[in-house]
């Protein structure tokens, strides 16, 4: 990696804990994401690409989920040691996140112009400084407000000065970037009265207008149809090269991961099996699951006689495989491989894999 | 954030908006004019004192049980009280009782709901155990114990009816809570940052409030109601004082004789009552996005 690290993450093991059963989520989980990067988690459905988006920006459900150890260092500091005020602190200006049903993801009580400058506020509200005790040092430009300051009524802020007012321009402008036809119009629309596609800008409208350096995009394209999908990965791409924040990018699907990612993480039960730049990866995959989830999908031009499935399924979380986790579905398996766990190791520059086929002899 | 807007009093437009949605139902605008008709007259009532009633509603006299004429559009009672007059008179009484209780009900059942439902934990087994115990004992019988123990008079009706609703409220906004807070946007708020005051204050409050406030629509009837029980038990208001329930009650004996002394004030407490279901029912659909972006 030339440019710097924004995020690293170290042995990241995460256990979902229940009153009759343990399972590990993820598996001491290393990753780094350099700034202004695209990296793609890739793996199939419960293998730990979510839990991992969510224990980035503090939002794992705990209990059940438990952070057994690990560190995830952002900007310097260990997001695992923080406290929730601090944590929340981060979410949005610094870390955004965006979902996978855009639909549900947009509050259907409010305009589309509301939601954004509810955004807006969010970040303006961290300009706001509190030096000492009663007084409040507030942001100027925070404070003389676009509308003429913020009057409060006793001690509410005066719901008749209308933010949404002085904040339009911006909100305005922030549609027009997410490349939405027509702004004026579509921030007085309610969520319903959007397509899957445009909601789904709004919300990258909403996770970018606070100006994070990275945003976690969880499935933002799986609930989308492909030309639609097309489009928003591209939006996606072209935003990252305008602002240069992260971006780490769940999905279930390889070409998704092939459209948009600099580099690609394949995980599979909690771990992650390869970890290469994308071109790399579709080339030459050094993994045997990698090798399978190419070889499952369908290309054009090139008649291999039907599509391969990987044998098996993913294991069953509560059944604990010794060994190589992929080992009962790899068709090389090893002896070796039912007996030792490999590590992620470098094969080449800039591609590691986690399998002892790879290993040097 | 921008949008208190939702709660459709604060902002001109989106009140506009309200507005003509419920108007453009015939019988939502029935229920408006009956309600606007029925609080604004116990407004000028309450603000005038009673002066502008063509007779004093508390004067006997001896033109008893006579039947309705030009002079006396109602007829008179057994005491030769002007039946009209004391309708009207009433009217200000019969508004005061519901929405007291009712505000006090929906708002500390949309504090202790939220609360409950949104954090969880101990302080909702502590708030629901408490609705619990409120919800032990049949509502009618909590409020006259209260009222009986308190002392008959309005006021204390009021704060006799309150604990009678107020746990349906409670428990009503914390289901709600309870399904909206599962929902994405909820999460999607804790992502861009916000806290969790601001997300109750500004994604489950909005949301369960127009199903709370229809809700309270339809209890309005309900709560006069049972405040006529009250009156005629004994407990409620007392008998020289016009209120509705204790008319039809006290004037049961004439139905046969002179029908209009009990239907008449009857049929008002229905027409209020019906006034009330219809603009709920009206509201419900025009705090519904869906419905509201069909009307701009």
């Amino acid at each position: 990696m030339t440019s710097e690290t924004l995020l690293e993450i170290r042995s990241l093991t995460v256990k979902y804990r229940t009153r009759v059963r343990e399972v590990k989520a993820l598996d001491g989980v290393n990753l780094q994401v350099a700034t202004g990067e695209i990296v793609a988690l890739v793996g199939e459905s419960a293998c730990g690409k979510s839990t991992l988006g969510l224990s980035i920006i503090g939002l794992l459900p705990q209990p059940p989920a438990v952070v057994e150890s690990g560190e995830i260092l952002f900007a310097g500091r260990d997001l695992l040691r923080l406290r929730e005020s601090q944590i929340a602190a981060f979410r949005g200006t610094r870390i955004s996140m965006i979902f996978q049903e855009p639909m549900s993801s947009l509050d259907p009580v409010y305009r589309v112009g509301d939601l954004i400058a509810e955004a807006i506020d969010v970040r303006e509200k961290r300009k706001v400084t509190r030096p000492f005790g009663p007084f409040e040092m507030t942001n100027p430009a925070y404070k003389d407000g676009r509308d003429g300051g913020f009057k409060r009524v006793f001690g509410v802020r005066n719901p008749r000065s209308n933010r949404k007012r002085a904040y339009s321009a911006e909100v305005v402008e922030a549609l027009r970037k997410v490349q939405i036809a027509d702004p004026a119009k579509t921030q007085e629309k309610y969520p319903h009265e959007l397509s899957g596609g445009m909601a789904q800008r709004v919300m990258i409208a909403q996770a970018l207008i606070e100006g994070p350096s990275l945003l976690i995009a969880d499935e933002p394209t799986s609930a989308l149809d492909v030309t639609t999908q097309a489009e928003v990965l591209n939006l996606m791409r072209s935003l990252r090269d305008e602002i240069g924040a992260s971006i780490i990018f769940i999905t279930h699907d390889l070409a998704v991961a092939a459209q948009i990612a600099d580099r690609v993480a394949v995980m599979y039960a909690g771990d992650i099996v390869e970890l290469a730049n994308v071109g790399d990866l579709f080339r030459q995959p050094q993994h045997p699951y990698t090798e399978g989830l190419i070889n499952s999908f369908p290309r054009q031009f090139k008649d291999e006689g039907g599509l391969e499935a990987i044998p098996g399924e993913v294991p069953d979380y509560h059944t604990q495989i010794v060994g190589c986790k992929f080992n009962p579905r790899c068709r090389y398996a090893l002896d070796r491989c039912r007996v030792a766990q490999p590590d992620l190791i470098e094969v080449r520059p800039s591609q590691k894999a986690a399998c002892f086929l790879r290993y040097p002899e | 954030m921008a949008s208190k807007k939702f709660l459709f009093i604060f902002d001109r437009q989106e009140s506009l908006v309200t507005l003509s949605i419920l108007r453009s139902s015939v019988v939502t605008t029935a229920g408006l004019v009956v309600v606007i008709g029925f609080l604004v007259t116990s407004l000028v009532l309450w603000l005038t004192n009673d002066a502008i009633l063509p007779y004093n509603p508390s004067a006997i006299t001896s033109a008893v049980l006579q039947p309705p004429s030009l002079a006396h559009i109602f007829g008179t009672d057994s005491l030769g009280r002007d039946v009209f007059s004391r309708v009207l008179a009433a009217a200000p009484i019969d508004a005061r009782v519901p929405i007291a209780v009712l505000s006090i009900a929906v708002s500390l059942g949309v504090l202790t709901g939220t609360v409950a439902g949104y954090f969880g934990g101990w302080i909702e087994e502590v708030i629901m155990r408490v609705t619990d115990i409120f919800l032990a004992f049949p509502g009618i019988v909590l409020a006259l114990a209260i009222a009986a123990a308190l002392g008959p008079n309005i006021n204390n009706s009021i704060l006799a009816l309150t604990p009678v609703w107020w746990p349906f409220y409670t428990r009503l906004v914390r289901g709600e809570t309870l399904s909206v807070k599962s929902q994405q946007y909820v999460e999607a708020s804790r992502a861009s940052g916000h806290k969790s005051r601001y997300i109750a204050i500004h994604h489950i409050i909005p949301n369960i409030l127009p199903i709370t406030l229809v809700y309270a629509t339809l209890d309005f009837g309900t709560v006069i109601i049972v405040f006529s029980v009250l009156s005629f038990v004994g407990v409620g208001a007392q008998p020289p004082t016009p209120e509705w329930g204790l008319m039809t009650l006290n004037e049961a004996q004439y139905l046969t004789s002179a029908p209009w002394l009990p239907l008449i004030p009857a049929f008002v407490i229905l027409l209020v009552a019906v006034g009330f279901s219809l603009l709920g029912d009206g509201l419900r659909d025009a705090l519904d996005p869906k419905v509201r972006s069909l009307f701009g």
